[in-house]
């Protein structure tokens, strides 16, 4: 099979599917799933078989031409996309089998896979916009798949506005890119892009990839169904932004990489600090993300793009499994309408109920933490001492950003820890959970959450637990990170340090019957100044909000300028109208009114003989030999 | 030259105002009819053939140049717009009539056409007094024809104003021949331009523009246009005036030094026309009186091309000319049809658009010509106007061309409000209440022969110019 | 076919003038005859569109045009100016040919989109017809007369249609668009007559748009670039500049006088809105293109900032007062200003990108917004209300509906995949390369893509998505999906604006040369 009609078939099997599954109406199908998986197969192939980068061009409009650009990395991120997408379908044959629109959400769920990975081979940034923006438009369709809910709907129209202004700087930092550079394909790029640009296309990736101060869409983002929220955390969307900034981070201003690395480094916190007090599971998932996007992004920052992209790799693997295994436990309380599904409060004791479940809980959440064996614990070290190595070439002030991301470690196995006891530990804190009749962890269930548990243990990368990369590496194309010896041992060794004490911490403030645990199991909603920032993280939310108000009050503004002119306009032509009245006024009150004066006057005489009229008609002689006299005038001596 | 030789130059020269002979025959005979025989038909026939005499003997030609111990002079343009007024005056015709004082009507008629003709060729200072005054008081008794109080008002109103500005005329006349003892236009270019001639001068443009209706001439007009019966209207909106522009054509084209003096007042008087013309037209609710405001903003648009002396202006003028009487005896021919309805004000159009589409369309058609967009010739008639503005702005460099036709082109957007009200009254407005309206057929089929002409000539307006040169061809030059 | 563009310029008026004789109580015939004229068009013009030539090389505007028909229309003596020529001179070219394409489809539409007019049908459809020639008329005419004619000739028909056919505050939105509309175009007579004085073919004066463009003056005429002469102490050339920024500015419409538009859009009936926005306002932004920077190119360069200026105020303004509607109509309306705005933006760079993007800007506009006023209108027949606060959750009763507004939203927010994106990314790419554009023109331009997408979104958010509400029980019963008809209409015009998304050479091929020679032509007299 020739290579363009491999990727091709790649790339749109997963859309046919989608389609034809919608096109062929309600009933049960797999059609879509099908075409995922041979699509997911064909990547792997891809995988095997591609040696050296593929590349084609094609002229899409007059003198300018599109590409797509395959090397190994793509081909390989490809191939996770496909493989997360199949198991977000197969999951979701399950999840959603009571839907009556489910062949709409199969058809979006296709839309979504083709246009990320269009996204992932695409080379000229163009196309990469093109991918970007589909990207965008179908997690609009997902989040608000449940569009009856009004919240729904607009958390899902913040997601995508948020992004579609970030998008607003990435397509103009594009077109400068354009306008300074002349080429638009990334494997073309020779020199380094201009401050501006490079300032919009890091904006335009922190938008997708939810970082400070777009990450409050993500959060939003979680009312769409539970795969989609898996996915979209995962493999699609907000990998966009880092697999973005991977590919042209070297050639990115070195300016704009420690803004990178600043933001990405206080997204990390960020997240993992408002992960800390939720209740909700899925929102303590989400902030995870954000925090762990961060991290990427760092890594991005500090040079480190190898590091980022197979963090994104693991990242995919455990927080795919944890959000599946989420949407398990979601709907195994679903009908409970006495609370609410996701409130961790109500939760507890779910090990017997769902062991599956738990199992991949404990090996993807460790993953999470970073506890050595774990994928979770290479990716992030690797990202880690990047950092830390970077610091040290840099200057005092530039640990900082080490310093807070290893804090963070600590703080992420904190939160990851809690929601694994408060969740799964104990005895359930719901009186009518027994009487729910129990959501099986059928196959659909239980193959996608082992598959993905799998993948988030060592040894599929590496037979050293302890490494900080993967032995696939060289394999897909990225060199192994290097760092100096001392730096790697000691970050190491805090690191394993921080996530078990994160871990323990998090066991002895919530394991069941603790004093604290009773106390936060009866508590309420934060009420300090500093809880609700948290659990509000930072009010982003709100803060769009206020900024969508803002311009929505300008718009008002602007309408009234409207007005203004419609008035304006409207003054011009009523003065017409008022200088005709002027010039009736000037036609009654003078010449009428001279004409009325000399009635009167004639009255007065008693020399009343003549009419009125007739009068009338003097006077406006009168009137004429005036105009008259005053014209000679002005001919004569002007 | 003694009184035979006299006598024979008179006879000889007799063949170069035949049309006005024929005319004065025609009416003497139409009044011979009246007295014996009181019927419409034979009036109108004995008046249309006369007409249609005079129009051929037009047509026929004569020689061009000084005639009758000078005091007339024969010119193409008088020939061409001898034809216009000739029509015209056939062309009401078209208007209902009663057989009511019709002789009377038609004799004043036939006065008027021979004034006017006789204004457009007089050189002598004394014939164009005589032919003014001919015209304005068979005018002012034509005003009184409806015979009602307000037509009887109007028409004093307008003998007021028309002796006061013949009085100021003859008063011109009196200080030019005072000062150079000179007695005819054509030796106006002769002039040295001192301040007296220059008086004398400014007083004759003054009595000129007084039949042309310029502001602030214009006095008389709404009132005058308003009373009397519409076919004289219409007589009175064409004839008389165009006779004015012909004669304004010849004074300025012969004045030599001091015609910048009179063009430059010409000019700015004119675009008071306009400026004042449309405004008031705005505020009317009586249609008659709008479309009279109307047409006094019309002089202000011909007048430009009276003065402005090129070959250019020479064509939209004759242009103009032409369209401007085929608009107005349309308009006037078909007011005259709603009046009969009962439909005087704009507000009573309201609604009847639907029903008589034949009709109002073609009112509506009328109306735009009048406004002055395409494709209708009062368009061409416009534009022909912008061009010559344009053009003689570019060849002088006199600003106050270029302010003209900035002047027009506003006034033709607002003219687009008054005249579009009754198109908008007859098809945007429902009906407060509903009116069975019958127009008579005549009135439909003038409506679309109307429409259709001002139509044809925007497509094909060649006819205009083809026809002024044949009528022109006929001219023996001597 | 030797005729083919006479044919299909002239076709609408000969089966208006055969409608004349057609009995008014005929109501069915009048739809039918209308639709198969304009169906006769549409076939005519696709074969026009085969049969174009798109790679023919251009040199001179004389030699860029096609399907050329050329007839002597008036010859009159005209005293000192010598001949007065006006012919019937037209052709097509590459920027006229997508145009006339989308005139003709865009007005077949209308047709079906008027099958539900049911007052004064005879009346209705002669006009619509007239309306027809006139706008096919302004597309191909070389002959700046001609030209003229047909603009100033969309007039009448349009106060009428709109006047009579339209809804409560008709009269006021018909006189509105008729005074804003007439004093533009008295703007344009006045160049023209200038032009016309200025222009020399042979010995005589000439209103043919091909010389002009192709820059023959009589020298030291009032519009000869190398004589500059002064008006009123400004140049001559850059008054009449203005002046056509003014003329064609109201029909494109540019803020600031652009106010006719939302009035004259709410008030209208569909069919008329349609055709207002998918082709009057293309008659202005061809005018753009064919006059003002075809026979103005060096003021054109000089006002290029100026002028992209113009255009990002149009589409952030424009965009701002969309996001503040509550009509359906009236948000689309502005929609189309802020949309328009990119015309301009990519007109004003002078690049051959910049000058594409606004053509093909152009024609994606003429599909997306058409569809806009349909589907608005779809709403309205079943209501006779727009409001959109009186509508909610729609997108479950009526799923098709929603459907094709979210397709055309998409496509009028710029989503890639559908023309309305080509448009913009073409327009912005031109916008960026152009070393005479600040970059700050392009970054606001780009702005736009945000705003709309905010008014859109927000639209879909209120009116289909949360729970189905009417606000009056009354509307229930009427509240079916798209019915037969109307699908029938949209359904071109959808799969239109995804073709065109994914393939937009079918466009820019053959307007490709022309466009080249265009931006080459203007660019020869930066400084």
């Amino acid at each position: 099979m020739n290579i363009e009609a491999l990727i091709l078939l790649i790339l749109l099997l997963p859309l046919i599917g989608g389609l034809s599954d919608y096109l062929l109406g309600h009933s049960r199908r797999f059609i879509a799933t099908v075409f995922v998986a041979i699509s997911f197969g064909l990547t792997l192939y891809l995988v095997l078989i591609l040696e050296n980068p593929y590349l084609a061009k094609l002229e899409w409009l007059p003198d300018f031409q599109i590409g797509i650009h395959v090397d190994k990395p793509a081909a390989t991120l490809l191939a996770l996309v496909a493989f997360i997408s199949l198991l977000v379908h197969l999951f979701s044959h399950e999840y959603m089998k009571e839907d009556p629109s489910k062949h709409r959400y199969f058809a979006k769920l296709g839309f979504f896979t083709f246009s990320m990975m269009g996204l992932l081979i695409a080379d000229n940034l163009i196309l990469l916009f093109i991918f970007w923006e589909l990207v965008g438009i179908a997690s609009y369709l997902l989040i608000g798949f449940w569009f009856e809910k009004e919240e729904i709907s607009s958390s899902a129209r913040m997601a995508f506005m948020v992004n579609r202004v970030a998008d607003v700087a990435l397509f103009a930092g594009i077109l400068m890119i354009y306008r300074s550079n002349g080429s638009l394909f990334i494997s073309e790029i020779d020199r380094s892009i201009l401050f501006l640009p490079s300032l919009f296309i890091a904006i335009g990736a922190f938008g997708k990839s939810a970082q400070l101060p777009f990450s409050g869409w993500l959060v939003k983002a979680m009312v769409g169904p539970t795969p989609i929220s898996a996915f979209i955390h995962a493999a699609t969307m907000v990998a966009a932004g880092v697999y973005l900034l991977f590919r042209v981070g070297p050639f990115l201003d070195s300016d704009v990489l420690v803004v990178i690395a600043l933001i990405g480094v206080l997204t990390a916190l960020y997240g993992a600090i408002s992960a800390i007090t939720q209740n909700d599971i899925k929102k303590v998932l989400a902030y995870s993300t954000v925090s762990q996007l961060g991290y990427m992004v760092m890594g991005i920052g500090v040079g480190a793009g190898e590091a980022s992209l197979f963090h994104l790799w693991t990242h995919a693997f455990f927080k795919a499994g944890l959000f599946l295994g989420a949407g398990v436990i979601m709907h195994h309380l679903h009908q409970q309408k006495q609370f609410d599904a996701q409130d961790m409060r109500f939760m507890g004791g779910l090990r017997k109920k769902l062991p599956w479940t738990f199992v991949v809980f404990l090996v993807c959440g460790f993953a999470l933490a970073g506890i050595p064996f774990s994928s979770g614990f290479m990716s992030k070290e690797g990202i880690l001492v990047a950092a830390w190595a970077w610091a040290d070439g840099f200057g005092t002030w530039a640990y900082l950003i080490p310093d807070v991301a290893l804090i963070t470690v600590l703080i992420t196995a904190f939160y990851i820890g809690r929601l694994i006891v408060l969740v799964f530990l104990g005895e359930n804190r719901s009186q009518e959970i027994s009487k729910v009749i129990v959501f099986g962890e059928n196959g659909f269930i239980k193959i996608p959450l082992a598959l993905l548990a799998l993948g988030s243990v060592w040894l599929v990368y590496n037979i050293n637990p302890l490494a900080h990369h993967s032995l696939l590496d060289p394999f897909i194309g990225l060199s192994a990170v290097s760092s100096d010896s001392f730096i790697s041992i000691a970050a190491t060794g805090i690191s394993i340090l921080l996530s078990s004490t994160g871990l323990l911490l998090a066991f002895f403030f919530f394991k069941p019957g603790s004093s604290f645990s009773s106390r936060y199991l009866s508590s309420g909603e934060p009420v300090s100044i500093g809880g609700k920032l948290i659990i509000n993280g930072l009010y982003l939310t709100s803060i769009y909000r206020g900024f969508g108000t803002a311009i929505f009050s300008a718009s008002k503004a602007i309408t009234w300028i409207e007005k203004q002119i419609d008035g304006f306009l409207h003054f011009i032509a009523v003065g017409g109208v008022v200088l005709s009245k002027v010039i009736a006024i000037f036609d009654r009150l003078i010449i009428d009114g001279l004409v009325n004066l000399s009635a009167w006057l004639a009255g007065l005489f008693g020399n009343v003989t003549r009419g009125v009229h007739s009068s009338q008609s003097q006077w406006q002689i009168i009137w004429l030999l005036i105009s008259f006299v005053l014209i000679l005038i002005w001919i004569l001596f002007f | 030259m003694n009184l035979l030789g006299q006598l024979s130059e008179i006879l000889t020269n007799l063949s170069s105002v035949k049309v006005e002979s024929s005319l004065i025959l025609g009416a003497i005979l139409l009044l011979l009819v009246g007295l014996v025989n009181k019927s419409g038909g034979l009036i109108k026939s004995v008046y249309g053939l006369t007409l249609a005499l005079a129009f051929y003997l037009n047509w026929e030609g004569f020689s061009i140049g000084n005639i009758l111990s000078n005091s007339l002079t024969t010119t193409p343009i008088a020939q061409s717009f001898t034809s216009i007024l000739l029509l015209s005056a056939l062309l009401i015709l078209i208007y209902t009539r009663s057989n009511d004082h019709a002789t009377e009507f038609y004799f004043f008629i036939l006065s008027i056409l021979v004034g006017s003709i006789f204004i457009m060729k007089a050189n002598s200072f004394l014939v164009a007094y005589l032919s003014i005054e001919l015209t304005s008081f068979s005018a002012y008794i034509l005003t009184n024809f409806s015979f009602k109080k307000s037509g009887f008002e109007a028409g004093i109103k307008y003998l007021l104003f028309g002796a006061v500005s013949t009085a100021i005329m003859l008063f011109g006349f009196g200080l030019i021949y005072g000062s150079t003892g000179t007695f005819f236009f054509s030796d106006l270019s002769t002039l040295s331009g001192d301040l007296l001639t220059n008086i004398g001068l400014v007083f004759v443009v003054f009595g000129i523009l007084f039949k042309a209706s310029i502001i602030p001439f214009h006095i008389w007009v709404p009132s005058a246009y308003q009373s009397a019966p519409n076919d004289a209207v219409a007589i009175l909106s064409i004839v008389p005036k165009l006779g004015a522009f012909v004669l304004l054509y010849r004074l300025v084209s012969e004045s030599g030094p001091v015609r910048e003096m009179i063009s430059t007042m010409c000019l700015i008087l004119g675009m008071l026309t306009i400026v004042f013309g449309t405004l008031s037209a705005l505020r009317q609710t009586n249609a008659r009186r709008m479309i009279s405001f109307g047409a006094i903003a019309h002089s202000g648009f011909v007048l430009p091309l009276a003065i402005m002396n090129s070959a250019t202006a020479y064509q939209a003028f004759w242009w103009y000319a032409v369209v401007y009487s085929i608009m107005n005896l349309a308009v006037f021919r078909l007011l005259e049809e709603y009046e009969k309805n009962e439909i005087f004000n704009i507000k009573n159009y309201g609604g009847i658009g639907a029903s008589q589409w034949l009709l109002n369309g073609g009112m509506t058609i009328i109306l735009i010509s009048l406004i002055g967009l395409p494709p209708l010739s009062g368009f061409t008639a416009k534009f022909f106007l912008f061009g010559s503005l344009l053009e003689s702005y570019s060849s002088t460099d006199e600003t106050l061309y270029m302010t003209y036709l900035v002047v027009a082109v506003f006034a033709t957007v607002i003219s687009l409000f008054f005249y579009l009200k009754i198109p908008y009254q007859m098809f945007l407005v429902n009906p407060e209440t509903s009116r069975t309206f019958q127009p008579s057929i005549s009135s439909k089929i003038i409506a679309t022969l109307f429409s259709i002409i001002l139509l044809l000539l925007f497509f094909v307006p060649q006819i205009l110019t083809v026809m002024q040169q044949l009528l022109n061809s006929h001219l023996a030059y001597e | 076919m030797e005729y083919l563009l006479s044919y299909i310029f002239l076709f609408p008026l000969l089966i208006a003038a055969v409608m004349l004789f057609i009995r008014s109580e005929a109501t069915t015939v009048f739809r039918r005859l209308a639709l198969a004229a304009t169906f006769i068009q549409v076939f005519l013009s696709v074969l026009l569109y085969v049969q174009f030539d798109k790679s023919a090389q251009i040199s001179t505007w004389s030699g860029a045009f096609q399907f050329v028909e050329k007839l002597d229309w008036i010859t009159m003596k005209l005293g000192s100016l010598g001949q007065l020529n006006i012919d019937y001179f037209i052709g097509v070219d590459g920027i006229s040919l997508p145009l006339v394409v989308l005139s003709s489809l865009i007005l077949m539409i209308g047709v079906i989109s008027s099958w539900k007019i049911k007052e004064k049908v005879k009346g209705y459809f002669i006009l619509y017809l007239i309306l027809s020639s006139s706008i096919i008329g302004c597309f191909i005419s070389l002959d700046f007369f001609l030209f003229y004619l047909c603009f100033e000739f969309m007039l009448l028909p349009m106060f009428f249609l709109i006047g009579i056919w339209g809804g409560k505050r008709r009269s006021y939105a018909s006189i509105k668009f008729f005074l804003y509309t007439l004093l533009g175009s008295l703007f344009i007579l006045i160049v023209m007559i200038g032009l016309y004085l200025s222009v020399v073919e042979g010995d005589s004066n000439t209103f043919s748009l091909v010389q002009m463009m192709d820059g023959f003056y009589e020298e030291g005429s009032i519009l000869d670039p190398a004589s500059r002469e002064l008006l009123f102490g400004y140049s001559a050339r850059a008054i009449a500049f203005v002046f056509l920024l003014i003329g064609f500015g109201v029909k494109l419409p540019l803020v600031p006088v652009h106010t006719w538009l939302p009035d004259a859009h709410v008030e209208a009936p569909t069919p008329i809105s349609v055709v207002l926005a998918g082709l009057l306002l293309k008659v202005g932004a061809y005018g753009f293109f064919r006059i003002t920077y075809g026979i103005f190119p060096d003021i054109a360069v000089e006002y290029s900032t100026l002028i992209a200026s113009l255009g990002v105020i149009s589409i952030l303004y424009g965009g701002m007062n969309a996001l503040a509607q509550n009509d359906l109509k009236r948000l689309v309306a502005y929609s189309s200003v802020s949309h328009m705005g990119f015309v301009l933006v990519g007109l004003a760079a002078i690049t051959s990108e910049g000058a594409s993007g606004s053509l093909f800007q152009m024609v994606s506009h003429g599909l997306i917004s058409p569809a806009l006023f349909l589907l608005a209108g779809v709403i309205y027949d079943r209501t006779n209300n727009r409001e959109i606060e009186h509508f909610s959750g729609l997108a479950s009763k009526m799923p098709l509906y929603t459907f094709f507004v979210a397709l055309f939203f998409f496509a009028g927010l710029g989503l890639p995949g559908l023309s309305g994106f080509v448009g913009e990314l073409i327009v912005l790419i031109g916008a960026f390369k152009a070393s005479a554009l600040s970059l700050w023109i392009g970054i606001l331009a780009t702005l736009g893509i945000a705003i709309s997408a905010a008014y859109f979104l927000w639209t879909i958010q209120r009116m289909f998505f949360g729970k189905y509400f009417v606000r009056e029980s009354a509307w229930e019963p009427s509240m079916v999906d798209l019915t037969a008809r109307e699908k029938f209409m949209l359904i071109p015009l959808a799969i239109l604006v995804l073709v065109l998304g994914i393939y937009p050479r079918l466009i820019l091929d053959y307007s490709e040369e022309t466009i080249n020679f265009f931006v080459q032509h203007i660019s020869n007299f930066n400084p």
